[in-house]
């Protein structure tokens, strides 16, 4: 982890991280267990009680808290990102040095609750992996066939990507490859703000597109895999040991968590693009070269802003 | 040689190996070639799309290499220890997503 994550973002991460988990996780497994207490009267009972209930609880209704809050706080906050992306140049260095520690709450803050949806969206997947042999009676149709076949936005991403490079007149085709960019552009290969997305890398860009042009579209694969469900799905019904509608339901809760996980790695650092331009646009302000700038701590280099 | 990992995405298929440890060096990558890599993330999935099939040294089942090949149909195996250094660029292999398995195809002919 570089220098700069270490002092600039890490420190927002925890401080979520604390107060997701008091204000949601502790608060509600409190509850739970306190209920238990006052039923069995048993504090070590109560506890991990306590615990397995709030798991539950969170596994079905995380998903309605992270769609109708979470979601919509963050895009209320990219959207502030950007908007302050567009003026850059018009902020002083120490205007600018606020809206960078402002940019990074927001992308912490992102990081934090957006990645908390992990808990339901691989937990779901997790236990339907455990009770699958159980349900089904035969084992010949692996568990993740009747997983597969869902739109989410990595697949939207390529579909995009694919579409670009299928375009054959050059300008049209730069004018839809900026557009990808800026809205599929902020990936990473991880949490470190010295890493450059993809967005950054015209040479990984440029043969990314030069391999799509040759490859069957991701829409295709997704069609194909929506197939491959649907008949792993009749094969798994005539096998099932319990009914066919409390199987049903059960499959969709984690067919919908598995998709929700697969959107989520596209919004949690969807700001990064912006984070890292303003700290190249302060470096450069300040006379520090790029090279430079993401071994040197947040202070060292508000330290130089000031000299 | 025959390397034994975890079984992330089903099927099987024979293809080109191509060790890429960066994004920024996939000039050789052809469609249909193997993908070896340490891990994957969501930036490489337009490579991943266009591999037939996937090998990591790191990772499990619902690691990101498992669940983007299983999505788009390519074979998988993940988590062999040091597979960008036991496997050469360029040789050819075979890769089983059912089982767990990468062998080397040449090797397994003569």
């Amino acid at each position: 982890m570089s220098q700069m994550e270490k002092t600039l973002r890490l420190p927002y991460l925890i401080d979520f991280a604390v107060k997701l988990f008091f204000t949601r996780a502790i608060s509600t497994w409190f509850i739970f267990g306190f209920i238990f207490w006052l039923l069995l009267h048993n504090v070590f009972a109560s506890v991990v009680l306590g615990l397995v209930v709030f798991l539950v609880w969170e596994m079905f209704f995380l998903s309605v808290w992270y769609e109708k809050t979470v979601l919509p706080q963050h895009i209320i906050r990219m959207d502030d990102i950007k908007q302050f992306f567009r003026k850059l140049n018009s902020y002083s260095t120490p205007n600018l040095i606020d809206q960078v520690e402002e940019t990074v709450k927001k992308s912490a803050w992102s990081i934090i609750y957006i990645g908390y949806m992990a808990l339901p969206s691989w937990g779901w997947e997790i236990v339907f992996k455990i009770l699958y042999p159980f349900l089904v009676s035969n084992k010949s149709i692996p568990y993740q066939n009747l997983l597969i076949g869902f739109h989410n936005k990595t697949i939207e991403a390529d579909q995009k990507l694919w579409e670009v490079s299928q375009e054959k007149d050059f300008s049209t085709q730069k004018k839809q490859l900026e557009h990808y960019l800026e809205e599929y552009g902020s990936r990473v290969d991880d949490l470190d703000i010295a890493l450059p997305t993809l967005r950054e890398r015209p040479k990984a860009i440029e043969s990314l597109l030069a391999l799509s042009k040759l490859s069957p579209s991701p829409k295709s694969r997704l069609e194909s895999a929506e197939i491959k469900r649907g008949q792993s799905m009749k094969q798994v019904e005539k096998q099932l040991r319990l009914p066919a509608s409390v199987f049903n339901w059960f499959v969709q809760i984690v067919q919908k968590n598995v998709a929700l996980r697969e959107d989520r790695r596209y919004y949690e650092f969807q700001a990064d693009y912006y984070l890292r331009q303003m700290l190249l646009h302060l470096a450069k302000r300040i006379n520090i070269p790029e090279d430079k700038l993401f071994e040197m701590s947040w202070k060292e280099v508000k330290n130089a802003a000031q000299r | 040689m025959q390397l034994r990992g975890r079984p992330a995405s089903h099927g099987e298929v024979t293809g080109t190996a191509r060790v890429i440890l960066s994004l920024d060096d996939i000039g050789t990558f052809k469609p249909g070639d193997i993908l070896v890599t340490i891990a994957t993330s969501p930036a490489w999935t337009p490579l991943m799309h266009a591999a037939g099939g996937i090998v990591t040294e790191t990772g499990g089942t619902l690691s990101h290499a498992a669940i983007v090949s299983r999505e788009y149909g390519i074979p998988a195996v993940v988590a062999i220890p040091d597979v960008t250094k036991k496997i050469k660029n360029g040789q050819v292999i075979r890769v089983n997503g059912t089982q767990g398995l990468v062998e080397d195809v040449i090797w397994n002919k003569s």
